[in-house]
């Protein structure tokens, strides 16, 4: 179980809907740069970096230096120890079905 | 060629740098993080082949060569699963003592973007590391994977011949 700190680091960094979209950029992009990123952006480099940082700071982004490029990964580890801290064994099977009944449909 | 893609699972684990490498590299004993498969290697060495069978020996799932051994900090290997066509993907371990614990990176690279062998992998990096990290911080796996893992055990007669060990031999070479 993560402590409330790193709790509380997930969920404000997930409460911008600029960093939750970083996130789904580096789902289809692993190992994406900063540059990378910024592409689908209209604000400032330095917004972003702040973004990422704030990311970082909650594990929700990983970096790796290769050479002297930095490469971004989505770490899906936090999201999965949230999801472990609500989620009972029956209702997470029923939680999925009804869920997969809402994509089905949508 | 077709594209190949990496992803990274990154977790802190509230335990020594050495209790996660002797977790991470156990042989000849049950895994919970690894689908409670036992692994073989004729020596933990770069160089050496490795396969991951079920608990009696029967039947491996997973094969694959030690690329680095560098204990407690980095263990890298390649892996390939017994059933499908596709090539290695490698997995990286990088363990890092922080605050007291270890910080535990794996990487995956290589694995083959829209193969089946991509959908393991993915499903497997939050499976490994956070069954990892229960294990180690409460002695066992939480109760839904202690329930996936019986259910594999269950199953483990419907195993197609594809896994059985004798086709996989340490000398078979694997490319």
């Amino acid at each position: 179980m993560l402590d409330e700190e790193a709790q509380d680091a997930i969920f404000s960094a997930l409460s911008h809907g600029a960093r939750r979209r970083i996130l789904d950029l580096l789902k289809t992009m692993p190992g994406a740069t900063v540059n990378d990123v910024c592409k689908y952006f209209d604000v400032s480099r330095v917004m972003i970096l702040k973004h990422i940082r704030v990311l970082e700071i909650a594990d929700l982004v990983v970096t790796r230096k290769v050479g002297r490029t930095r490469q971004l990964y989505l770490n899906a580890v936090p999201l999965q120890a949230v999801h472990d801290r609500w989620a009972t064994e029956y209702g997470q099977f029923w939680a999925s079905r009804v869920m997969d009944l809402k994509y089905q449909l949508e | 060629m077709s594209e190949l893609k990496s992803a990274v699972f990154k977790v802190y684990i509230e335990a020594p740098i050495q209790s996660v490498w002797d977790a991470m590299t156990r042989e000849k004993e049950v895994l919970p993080h690894f689908y409670n498969s036992v692994m073989h290697t004729p020596e933990l060495a770069a160089g050496s082949p490795l396969r991951m069978c079920s608990p009696d020996e029967k039947f491996t799932a997973v094969v694959g060569e030690i690329l680095e051994v560098d204990a407690p900090r980095r263990f890298v290997h390649t892996t390939m699963f017994t059933q499908l066509e596709d090539a290695p993907s490698k997995v990286t371990y990088e363990l890092e003592e922080k605050n007291g614990g270890t910080e535990l990176i794996m990487l995956l690279a290589d694995v083959p973007a829209g193969s089946k062998s991509e959908g393991y992998m993915m499903s497997g990096g939050p499976f490994i590391t956070e069954i990892l990290k229960r294990v180690i911080d409460t002695g066992r796996p939480p109760l839904k994977h202690r329930l996936f893992l019986v259910m594999i055990g269950l199953f483990g007669f419907m195993t197609p011949k594809v896994f059985r060990t004798e086709n996989w031999s340490f000398d078979r070479k694997i490319s």
